[in-house]
């Protein structure tokens, strides 16, 4: 076997245990603090972003149009 | 489902390729920052925590350390990206590493509040929800102790005052933890850069790079 074949292999491997690893992280967090607050927080950030993109939004008569 | 494997293996083999950074740096500042947070999470954990979670602090340190370790590595990840992302190609060397400490401080210290704050309201729950057990088994109120001022202003007693006075502990308790999580990652990321300031990115490969390396493979080839 040479190192190209062992290479993505490896990678593989450890893209794999990384993602469960923060899967399980994550979950624990939730876990820890209820999904609730999860849930709001997550809510309160589409919101947020949301008015930005709409408030920030270059207007027509600003721009030139 | 093979070919999805392959795209796959192939997105991630460009996706490592593209954000050209120091895994090893990565890995570094992640472990330190992980486990030195971790530290103060355990000590929250022992000093307002409930009871049901007080095991050995030495392997609650290491268990809850391990797990959050993703989270710092995807922390630190960021915080360099960004750091590129804004500033360019590096040649300003001081104010990329600047840049550079500063978020993964700032990020770091991020992380490390959040699992203080998560750990915080499952302490809180759990003795909410022993503080009634306690309640239902006693006929009499309980009384909490030193609560006067509590009761008297809002009206709240017995069980009510003691979970205010909890929550109010462990509210407190978050707020010193995370200035003491900012100054602990500060020191943390000054000594890791110390001694990995000149390997956070990866070099760009020039061609002068790629000559090199395909002479000294060509050395070899004769030699061998």
């Amino acid at each position: 076997m040479n190192e190209t074949e062992k290479l993505p292999t490896l990678t593989v491997v450890v893209a794999v245990v990384g993602l469960l690893w923060t899967v399980a992280a994550v979950a624990t967090l939730v876990y820890w603090s209820g999904l609730t607050v999860w849930a709001l927080g997550l809510l309160a950030a589409a919101m947020f972003v949301w008015t930005l993109r709409v408030y920030l939004r270059p207007s027509e008569t600003r721009s030139g149009a | 489902m093979s070919q999805v494997v392959e795209r796959s293996i192939e997105r991630l083999g460009v996706l490592r390729n593209r954000l050209g950074v120091n895994w090893l740096s990565v890995a570094i500042f992640a472990v330190v920052l992980a486990y030195a947070d971790g530290f103060w999470l355990t000590s929250v954990q022992g000093t307002v925590g409930a009871i049901e979670r007080n095991h050995a602090p030495m392997s609650r340190w290491l268990r809850d350390s391990t797990l959050m370790l993703p989270l710092f590595f995807l922390g630190v990840l960021a915080a360099l990206l960004v750091v590129r992302r804004l500033f360019g190609d590096g040649r300003r060397v001081a104010l990329w590493i600047g840049a550079a400490a500063l978020r993964i401080t700032l990020i770091g210290s991020a992380v490390g509040t959040t699992e203080v704050m998560a750990s915080s309201a499952y302490d809180y729950r759990l003795q909410s929800r022993d503080l009634a057990r306690l309640e239902s088994q006693h006929t009499h109120p309980a009384v909490a102790l030193g609560s006067a001022a509590t009761a008297s202003q809002s009206g709240c007693t017995g069980t009510c005052a003691q979970r205010q006075l909890t929550l109010t502990a462990h509210i407190e308790a978050v707020k010193l933890i995370g200035r003491m999580l900012l100054i602990t990652n500060v020191i943390a990321v000054l000594w890791v850069l110390v001694f990995r300031s000149d390997r956070l990115w990866r070099r760009k490969r020039s061609v002068d790079d790629v000559e090199v390396a395909d002479n000294r493979l060509a050395v070899k080839a004769v030699l061998a």
